[in-house]
């Protein structure tokens, strides 16, 4: 089959394709579409601003909680290694 | 800005529904056909086609302007055909069923014809083609189909596709060549 042939016959085939290929847009789908802004619109819920601020204050106090309690344990780590250190220097005199 | 293609974009960025509508009725029906004639299933352009038009809701606010409305449409929903391949391999990768929707294809191919015979040649000839189509790489069958059966121009679908328009006609050229071939098969084992 020559190139011109070819190409007659793709053009045909591509014509007969367009003119039958063509869909219109189903009803149902057209509605779908049509429904996209409100549906969008429902999902998108606004949180209140109670409730953010709410969580974001207990965040804070749980992480100033954590600091206080961290410091605390610091201070009584430095109390029991001094105290160990007095008794260990002065331990001779249990002997005496 | 203002309107575009009978669009008034501002209020389409304010989430203008009559608006929102207008777009619908202006383009759903192309990409729905674009959608169909690369997937050859019903259900799945129509989902394709809700998907395309939801993202167009919600990112309308990124358009600039610098392209055509049409051509961000189609780019948006070419992106999107690409990511339902991508599903569509990797679902075949973890061993799920898929095959191509003979009944949507074949109830696609119905013509609103009245003559049977002409029905079934125009039936006949849009499954060879399209089959063919099918069978290209897909940077060809996007050009080829955006170009011939969308009618984009060239710089149309550069854009659309981020190509240069000599990258473009090269791939409608190769296209061409190998839908010649594929055709030429096939009347060669129908003869």
């Amino acid at each position: 089959m020559s190139m011109d042939k070819n190409e007659r016959r793709m053009n045909e085939v591509l014509e007969s394709a367009l003119n039958s290929e063509k869909r219109p847009l189903p009803v149902q789908l057209r509605n779908r579409l049509i429904a996209i802004p409100n549906q969008t619109q429902h999902t998108m819920t606004n949180v209140p601003k109670f409730q953010v601020w709410a969580f974001a204050a207990g965040l804070a106090l749980l992480i100033a909680m954590n600091a206080f309690a961290l410091q605390k344990t610091r201070e009584n780590e430095t109390a029991t290694v001094e105290a160990t250190s007095y008794t260990e220097y002065f331990s001779h005199y249990n002997s005496i | 800005m203002g309107q575009i293609e009978n669009i008034d974009i501002e209020r389409l960025k304010s989430g203008d529904e009559h608006e929102f509508t207008l777009l619908i009725d202006l383009h759903a029906e192309k990409v729905y056909n674009l959608l169909f004639g690369l997937i050859r299933n019903d259900k799945d352009a129509q989902d394709l086609t809700q998907e395309v038009f939801t993202t167009v809701f919600l990112t309308i606010s990124q358009f600039k302007g610098e392209a055509k409305l049409s051509t961000w449409i189609y780019r948006i929903s070419v992106n999107k055909y690409k990511e339902h391949v991508r599903n569509r391999s990797r679902k075949k990768r973890f061993g799920f069923l898929f095959s191509l929707d003979q009944a949507g294809v074949s109830d696609a191919l119905v013509s609103e014809s009245k003559d049977p015979a002409g029905e079934l040649e125009n039936k006949e000839r849009s499954a060879v083609l399209y089959a063919a189509i099918h069978q290209l790489p897909e940077k060809q069958q996007l050009a080829f189909t955006l170009h011939k059966i969308e009618g984009l121009s060239q710089q149309e679908i550069g854009t659309v596709l981020n190509l240069s328009i000599t990258a473009v006609e090269s791939l409608i050229f190769r296209a061409r060549k190998n839908l010649q071939q594929k055709l030429m098969h096939y009347d060669q084992e129908n003869e």
